[in-house]
């Protein structure tokens, strides 16, 4: 395959531009970052989606280490591969500090939600699950342009949310849906909770109350700096009754 | 109330369709994406919200067709466009508990006769008029029926092989 750099810019869709803005966004001055887990936890699905990327264009090979980016690629994919690196460095330092759980303080803690013991590894279990879906269901929405559009948006969304979420969750259930959406799920025994993403910097939610789902009381911006306080709250419970 | 909200359900809307769909009758979802049935559980994104809005979320009358009709018109075409599909198996909702999904009082959920010549059975679930009045109808909103519509699905007892589902109609 042979590609200028400019016609693969022109394909470069926008969620693939704010990759490139977060990966320029980790590699800030450690006191501007914002906090190490949430960086940590972001930046996997980060990597699962620029391997997505350079596999698209044909310039690397699906399980291909980065390593092997051809001297001859696009320069963009040149910057992209040395970005997963410095990403992939920071993740192996992070992962050096936590290699225990530790106890995190969060900024604006609203409920017990943002301050609580911090299982690292559970904490990454979403993101893990997300960049595996990128991988599965990206291919099942293949077929549908619209759908593809809504879902290369939406996992991107998925990560903003997943990012602000500061706490130990039972493991969300995470998948797509034929149109391309990304629908997370926590189920509990006394209670689910669904929050889904078309990719438009927003998402919807709903609870579980008395056997029936009900709308979410605020409307759920990803610009906003906290989730919204009844599905925090909500979590909240479903968490301590776990 | 319900008349409003729906009003493609009050008269037949296929010729080839055996009539209205009736309260009473079974509904059947067959399920095609493994991912979306996980731990007991029927995901919400087993129903797209796009197919709702423009209602052609397709669904089968399970009392108008038989389990094989049920395999030749819905399962296998859909696996020949698409061979990472697998049939994980037929999910049943009576109509009525469908159209018993409300929100603020209103009826969210239409089911909708859409027979085809060669599969009389096909219905169609969409969202309701009332759902569309743009103060009404908020994200949240959707996500609500959307999860509902799923918890009313993913009721006991869960995928059922094609002939185990047909079987308990008999």
């Amino acid at each position: 395959m042979n590609l200028s750099t400019r016609s693969i810019r022109d394909q470069i869709t926008q969620p693939a531009r704010e990759e490139l803005a977060f990966i320029e966004e980790l590699r800030r001055p450690a006191s501007q970052t914002p906090p190490v887990l949430d960086t940590d936890a972001t930046a996997l699905l980060y990597i699962a989606a620029h391997r997505l990327a350079c596999s698209r264009f044909g310039v690397l090979g699906k399980g291909d280490p980065l390593e092997s980016l051809p001297s001859s690629a696009p320069t963009y994919f040149v910057g992209l591969a040395r970005g997963i690196r410095v990403v992939s460095k920071a993740l192996q330092q992070t992962r050096d500090r936590l290699s225990e759980p530790v106890t995190g303080v969060y900024p604006q803690p609203s409920s017990r939600v943002a301050v609580m013991q911090v299982d690292t590894a559970g904490r990454n279990e979403p993101l893990r699950r997300l960049a595996q879906i990128l991988e599965t269901s990206g291919r099942a929405v293949a077929n549908d342009p619209e759908a593809k559009r809504r879902f290369n948006a939406a996992k991107f969304d998925a990560a903003k949310f997943f990012a602000k979420l500061s706490a130990k969750l039972p493991k969300p259930r995470i998948s797509v849906a034929e149109d391309g959406e990304v629908v997370v799920e926590w189920i509990g025994h006394n209670g689910r909770a669904v929050v889904d993403f078309e990719g438009d910097d927003h998402f919807g939610y709903a609870l579980l109350r008395n056997g029936r789902f009900i709308a979410g009381q605020h409307a759920g911006d990803l610009q906003a700096p906290m989730l919204p306080p009844d599905l925090l709250q909500y979590l909240d419970e479903l968490t301590t009754a776990e | 109330m319900s008349a409003c909200a729906c009003p493609k359900e009050c008269s037949q809307q296929q010729r080839h369709s055996p009539g209205v769909v009736k309260a009473e009758e079974p509904i059947v979802y067959v399920l095609l994406q493994p991912d979306h049935w996980a731990g007991g559980q029927l995901t919400a994104a087993a129903f797209a919200k796009s197919q709702l809005s423009r209602g052609t979320l397709s669904v089968c009358r399970g009392a108008h067709c038989t389990a094989e009709e049920a395999r030749a018109s819905i399962v296998q075409p859909q696996l020949e466009r698409d061979d990472r599909r697998v049939l994980v198996g037929a999910l049943r909702a009576r109509c009525s508990d469908i159209r018993d999904i409300k929100l603020e009082a209103h009826r969210a959920v239409c089911v909708i006769d859409d027979g085809q010549a060669n599969f009389p059975a096909h219905a169609v679930l969409a969202y309701s008029e009332v759902t569309k009045q743009e103060k009404f109808w908020e994200r949240n909103q959707r996500s609500a029926v959307r999860a509902e519509l799923a918890r009313v699905f993913g009721l006991q007892p869960g995928p059922l092989s094609l002939k185990d589902c047909w079987d308990h109609f008999a």
